[in-house]
């Protein structure tokens, strides 16, 4: 021992530099490879909207919800809300416990009522229902219970599973030709309910809309003045399979590979779907409504454009050198949304583009796929990485550009087990824009989810996430493969001469470094120079759902004299830099339109565009306040 | 005391892991002896018109200076290019040569000094036979050259050549001659001779009858002028100058010229082979594209080591019956189904062989235990080879290399020794400089280089026209130069593309001009194609046969000409060169054999020919079946 202690004391000093080089050497090794701690995402919580702007078309919503065990469980009441924004533009909401008399519903002249609600209201509400109805309002009833017999007209109604079903026949659809033909091949998952008409008036022969499994789906009444739409299926919770995706019935994506957003698919066929089967679902439905009885509405898209051309770029770790393409996409008139992270790109490189109107918004990397780190220590001495939530991301790239973020997509489509935790993650990061639903494996394209409208996700709790998930069609960021070469102009050309849609697309800036194929480039100039020489709108992501939602913030009132056959309404649209567009449907069982005066001025019908099914006359309005008078012969 | 050892034993181990942790980090490299194989003599005993004579023997086996080599292989270059198929005997062998078969003899400068054979050469003359002799010696001379009493000179610039565009005399005149060749000059101008070139004033080409033959006297050497420009001019001790203030010899060191836009060896060569050597005979040669193109477009890709996804530019050729060539790194980074796929898009595989191993190179192999390697063994170009064709497919061949970077050895001929030794057939190392792109080595067309001990490698040398073709401005450069081939010059234009340009730099420019390049070029009806099929069918050209005899044909009162050409063309789209003239006569048509047109009816089959203009020189291309062909041309 004596002779230990006196070796240490003897070597004291030279034990003391050798500690010392210990430390800074595993300091060293520390810096390169720091101490990495996890942290997971606050959720965020979904929530009843808020009205935006107001309307006699009135949206009935149940009081209550409640978490559902099972996705078939589901209160798809919501699926309505994103579907009526889709096609309609401005309309009210209101809770059943809201309607007490006919008094409550004494404005509406198109009232819709979703399963739940329909299930929650009680006989003195169906009454006012019922009389509003037959003083002249239309109503559309989702699965309505015996209770709404003297409205429907029908019983004997049983309720069969969800699962998927056909749609067989479309004998008195609005749509016809393509669109019909498409329409018999939508992919439904549903709930249905077995209906069969008290007598033979209830139905009448023109009643019979739709046929799922040889089973009404779809039909329509008279009742008083007023038609009542009856529906024999969950057409939200179609809707919803289709555009937010089908999870297991225990609202999980199976499998061994990280997931992706494409894996909540209605099926198969889905992954090189070029057919907007959500679309024409919801036009079928909104479509007979307005046929019966028309009502005016707000095309979904700015300057009365038929299409809309968004791109978006995922700018990887390429750093400012993923912007090579904004000056071209400059030349081309377009402003894609850069999905970019902090600190990969300079902040005046960031600050720069979002001068020249291109949209900045975070690419979210977190697990299973990925993570993004951020190192904490002392000057350069960072020993310690903590894992960056979503918000995290979402704030360190506002911070960089010092303006606020509202376009979020989590990199590579990735998406949790959880059908809705990331739109929790989300919401709480206070993302307004998600990109994230779109084909994730490599040859994955078209409308992967039957829409590339916005649609505001469903909790499993049936209320709405505060966020616009935006679907994207083409996404090299996974890989285009080997889809056919000119697909995706093709899907372009569709959406303006057929569709009439949005069509996403997201170009990353590494895909030619990970999936590298020549259709990346060539896609990507191949349908900004259709759009710019066929003049479609090419908008970000947040400047296509800025007309999205201001549209919604409208006011639109109007009424309808099926005896005079005339259409008589008021909007007052928000100030905008972009003009919105009425659309005033065209043929309708009362005649066609045969004379408009818009602010008291004729317009001329046959000079006025139209939407590519011939359903609805197109006319551009400013941000204003205007009148419309429509005669139909 | 005690202390003191054990202090310093315990620093110096602490010295000494910092040492080797360093050397982990900065390893040592250690260069493998690099295998090299020199250049060859070469003879060809081809069915041709042509015989190139070269004393085999007479080349300097180590010449001290550049001026001190021998260049006479050179002339294979020249016919192999413009003809096709060309003879080559050794002086040994020409003493018992039978040269009647042969309408044009070359007797090289390395034979000069053959005084002996005159007697040969006057009855060949006698016999109608035209020779070339190159820088002839005073035996040789006497036969119809001038004097020569000027003796060797050091000459400036070209001042004159008959018959050739202004434009290709303006670019001829432009190169500086001083160090790339010598002349011999003369008291005067032969009399009765006909002068095609002066040099300095001085007649350096010229053709004097004899008897019923044609002496071409070449008073310079043509051979090292022809070297210099296409192989390079490196410095008088044979090793090559960096000018460009970086640390490594690239391939562009050694061009010379600075008139990018116009292929001055070529202008050169045909000037010889359709202008001087055109005059006296009927020249018929194998055309040098593909299906009667106008040109070809050699497409190579680097793969960077990006392995399988370096393919998305052959999977775009494939969509339009395009081939490249993909030069890959080893160790190879391509997968099975990777290397599948470059069959199945027709590409061919070729190694990007490094010379100089740095800390990023990859043809190097670790020496030491678990990770830590303070040593490296870098793998020379003959490892390299064989490591990259451990992972070909069975069947599949490895004849193409390519210099990584164009870095090339400080030795003038030294990486062709070892890209011989490797086995490659090809080679596309020598590239033009990125800023500055077009024809440096004064060519398009592959060449043979020559080793520094007179001989030849059995290599074709790609020059790169265009190691860079990225921007809008070497586009439209690209364009002038592509038109120019479809119009006058006739060239392959080798680019290179690096696949991994446009994913590390995503600037749509880049992907645009690669696309407008294939555009470009079939635009102007190029061929578009890889370096193996490139050089398949030129194989094609000089293997296969190629005689000529001319007549005159009387039918009635009409005297035609006629040149009768019988032939074996190896491959299918091959086609032959024919003179649109001949003196006073033109074309009229050219007939196939004779075919049975009705069980009782035999005609010949008239074929379809299309004009074309090399440089000024109007000829004539005549289509080929694959195989035997037997084809009149008749002048009128």
């Amino acid at each position: 021992m004596q002779g230990d202690s006196s070796f240490i004391k003897r070597f004291k000093i030279d034990f003391i530099l050798l500690g010392v080089l210990a430390c800074v050497c595993l300091g060293y090794v520390v810096d390169a490879h720091p101490i990495r701690i996890s942290r997971s995402d606050t959720p965020g919580a979904a929530s009843m909207p808020q009205q935006l702007g107001q309307s006699n078309i009135l949206l009935i919503l149940p009081d209550t919800t409640q978490t559902a065990e099972s996705y078939p469980e589901m209160d798809f009441s919501f699926a309505w809300y994103n579907a009526m924004s889709q096609v309609i533009g401005p309309f009210s909401i209101a809770l059943t416990r809201q309607i007490q008399s006919s008094e409550d519903l004494a404005q509406a002249r198109l009232i819709v009522i979703p399963q739940n609600a329909a299930e929650q209201m009680n006989e003195a509400q169906i009454q006012s229902v019922a009389q509003s109805v037959q003083l002249g309002a239309s109503l559309i009833l989702e699965m309505p219970g015996h209770a709404w017999a003297p409205v429907t007209g029908m019983r004997l109604n049983t309720r069969g599973n969800a699962t998927i079903k056909r749609v067989t026949d479309a004998p008195n659809s609005p749509l016809s030709g393509t669109y019909k033909d498409h329409l018999l091949n939508t992919p439904i998952d549903t709930r249905v309910m077995r209906m069969d008409a008290s007598n033979p008036e209830a139905l009448p022969s023109n009643g019979l809309l739709l046929e799922i499994d040889g089973a009404i789906a779809h039909a329509k009444r008279s009742l008083g003045a007023g038609i009542v739409h009856i529906l024999g299926f969950n057409f939200g919770q179609a809707m919803t399979s289709l555009q937010q995706g089908r999870p297991s019935d225990a609202f999980r994506i199976d499998g061994e590979e990280s997931p992706r957003t494409s894996d909540l698919i209605l099926n198969e066929r889905m992954r090189t779907n070029t057919v907007p089967y959500a679309d024409l679902l919801k036009m079928h439905v909104f479509g007979s409504a307005f046929q019966a009885a028309p009502f005016p509405m707000l095309w979904p898209i700015a300057n009365g454009k038929k299409s809309a051309l968004i791109v978006s770029h995922e700018t990887g770790n390429l750093g400012d050198e993923a912007f090579s393409s904004a000056k071209y996409e400059l030349e081309f008139g377009a402003h894609a949304t850069w999905l970019a992270t902090a600190s990969t790109i300079s902040s005046e490189t960031l600050r720069k583009y979002a001068s020249e109107g291109f949209d900045i918004g975070a690419s979210i990397y977190r697990p299973p796929a990925d993570r993004i780190d951020e190192p904490w220590g002392i000057a350069f001495f960072k020993p310690i990485a903590f894992e960056q939530t979503v918000a995290d991301q979402r704030r360190a790239l506002m911070q960089q550009i010092s303006s606020p973020i509202s376009t979020c997509k989590y990199a590579k489509n990735v998406w949790s087990r959880d059908y809705t935790a990331f739109f929790r993650y989300l919401t709480a990061a206070q993302c307004q824009i998600d990109l994230s639903y779109g084909p994730g494996t490599e040859g994955d394209y078209g409308y992967l989810f039957g829409s590339s409208y916005p649609f505001l996700p469903i909790e499993r709790n049936g209320l709405p996430f505060p966020v616009y998930a935006l679907p994207t069609t083409i996404d090299d960021g996974v890989g285009l493969g080997s889809i056919p070469e000119h697909a995706p102009l093709q899907m372009l050309k569709d959406a303006e001469s057929t569709w009439n849609g949005p069509i996403v697309v997201n170009f990353s800036a590494t895909a030619m470094q990970e999936t590298p194929s020549y259709l990346s480039p060539q896609t990507w100039h191949e349908l900004l120079a259709y759009a710019k020489e066929n003049d479609v709108l090419m908008p970000s992501a947040k400047s296509f759902m800025q007309h999205y939602t201001l549209r919604k913030q409208s006011h639109l009132l109007y009424t309808w004299n099926p005896n005079a056959r005339t259409l008589q309404a008021q909007v007052r649209l928000p100030k905008a830099d972009f003009s919105y567009t009425l659309a005033i449907p065209k043929r309708t069982q009362a005649g066609a339109l045969d004379t408009l005066w818009l602010d008291k001025r004729q317009l001329d019908i046959e000079a006025g565009k139209t939407s590519s099914d011939g359903l609805l006359l197109l006319i551009p309005l400013e941000a204003s306040e205007h009148s419309i008078e429509a005669h139909y012969q | 005391m005690r202390d003191r050892r054990v202090r310093l034993w315990i620093w110096l181990s602490v010295i000494g892991i910092g040492i080797f942790v360093y050397f982990c980090q900065h390893p040592i490299r250690i260069k493998q002896e690099a295998k090299i194989s020199q250049g060859v003599a070469m003879t060809l005993d081809s069915t041709s018109d042509y015989l190139v004579v070269v004393d085999e023997m007479a080349p300097n086996a180590t010449p001290e200076s550049f001026m001190e080599m021998s260049f006479s292989y050179a002339w294979i270059n020249t016919f192999q290019q413009e003809i096709g198929p060309v003879s080559v005997i050794g002086a040994q062998q020409f003493p018992q040569a039978d040269l009647s078969g042969f309408k044009l003899v070359v007797l090289t400068r390395s034979v000069s000094e053959r005084g002996d054979w005159v007697p040969k050469i006057r009855s060949y003359l006698e016999r109608g036979g035209n020779v070339v002799l190159e820088m002839p010696g005073a035996k040789l001379r006497a036969l119809a050259s001038a004097d020569g009493k000027g003796g060797l000179r050091k000459p400036q610039t070209v001042t004159y050549a008959h018959g050739l565009m202004p434009e290709f005399q303006k670019a001829l005149s432009a190169i500086k001659l001083s160090e790339m060749t010598q002349i011999i000059g003369s008291a005067g101008p032969l009399d009765d001779s006909q002068t095609w070139m002066t040099i300095d004033g001085v007649p350096v080409i010229y053709t004097k009858h004899y008897s019923a033959g044609n002496v071409i006297t070449v008073d310079f050497d043509y051979g090292m002028l022809l070297t210099s420009l296409q192989q390079g001019r490196p410095l008088d001790d044979l090793t090559i100058r960096n000018m460009r203030g970086t640390a490594q010899i690239e391939t562009e060191d050694l061009a010379k010229l600075d008139v990018p836009d116009m292929p001055i060896a070529d202008i050169l060569e045909r000037f010889i082979v359709y202008g001087v050597v055109g005059h006296s005979v009927a020249i018929a040669s194998f055309w040098p594209f593909f299906d009667s193109m106008n040109g070809a477009i050699v497409v190579t890709h680097d793969e960077g080591g990006m392995g399988d996804a370096a393919l998305w530019t052959s999977q775009y050729e494939a969509t339009f019956q395009a081939s490249s060539t993909l030069f890959a790194r080893v160790p190879l980074q391509m997968t099975e189904y990777g290397v599948g796929l470059t069959d199945k898009t027709h590409t061919e595989l070729g190694l990007s062989f490094e010379l100089n191993a740095d800390d990023k190179s990859s043809a190097q192999e670790p020496m030491g235990w678990f990770k830590f390697s303070p040593i490296w063994r870098t793998y020379n170009v003959d490892q390299q080879t064989q490591q990259l064709r451990q992972w070909m497919p069975t069947g599949s061949q490895l004849i193409s290399s390519q210099a990584k970077d164009g870095i090339w050895t400080p030795e003038y001929t030294r990486a062709f020794r070892m890209i011989a030794a490797a086995g490659f057939r090809n080679d596309a190392s020598y590239r033009a400089p990125k800023d500055v792109p077009g024809y440096v080595f004064g060519s398009g067309f592959p060449f043979v280089p020559l080793d520094v001990n007179g001989r030849i490698f059995n290599i074709l040398e790609y020059p790169v026209v265009f190691s860079s073709l990225q921007t809008q401005e070497e586009r439209e450069f690209f364009e002038t130069i592509v038109a120019a081939s479809a119009k006058q010059t006739h060239e392959v234009i080798t680019v290179s593309f690096s696949p991994q340009r446009y994913t590390t730099h995503p600037d749509y420019e880049i992907f645009e001009t690669w696309q407008e390049a294939y555009r470009i070029a079939s635009e102007h009806k190029h061929w578009i194609t890889s370096i193996s099929n490139y050089f398949r069918f030129s194989r094609a050209r000089f293997t296969g046969e190629l005689r000529s005899r001319s007549t005159d044909l009387k039918i009635g009162n009409k005297t035609s000409h006629l040149l009768r050409i019988e032939l074996l063309a190896p491959e299918n789209g091959m086609s032959i060169s024919v003179p649109k003239t001949l003196r006073t006569r033109s074309f009229s048509e050219a007939r196939r054999g004779l075919q049975r047109v009705k069980e009782d009816v035999i005609l010949p089959e008239v074929i379809q020919t299309s004009a074309v203009s090399v440089m000024g020189y109007e000829r004539m291309i005549i289509p080929l079946q694959r195989g035997f062909n037997a084809i009149d041309v008749v002048y009128e």
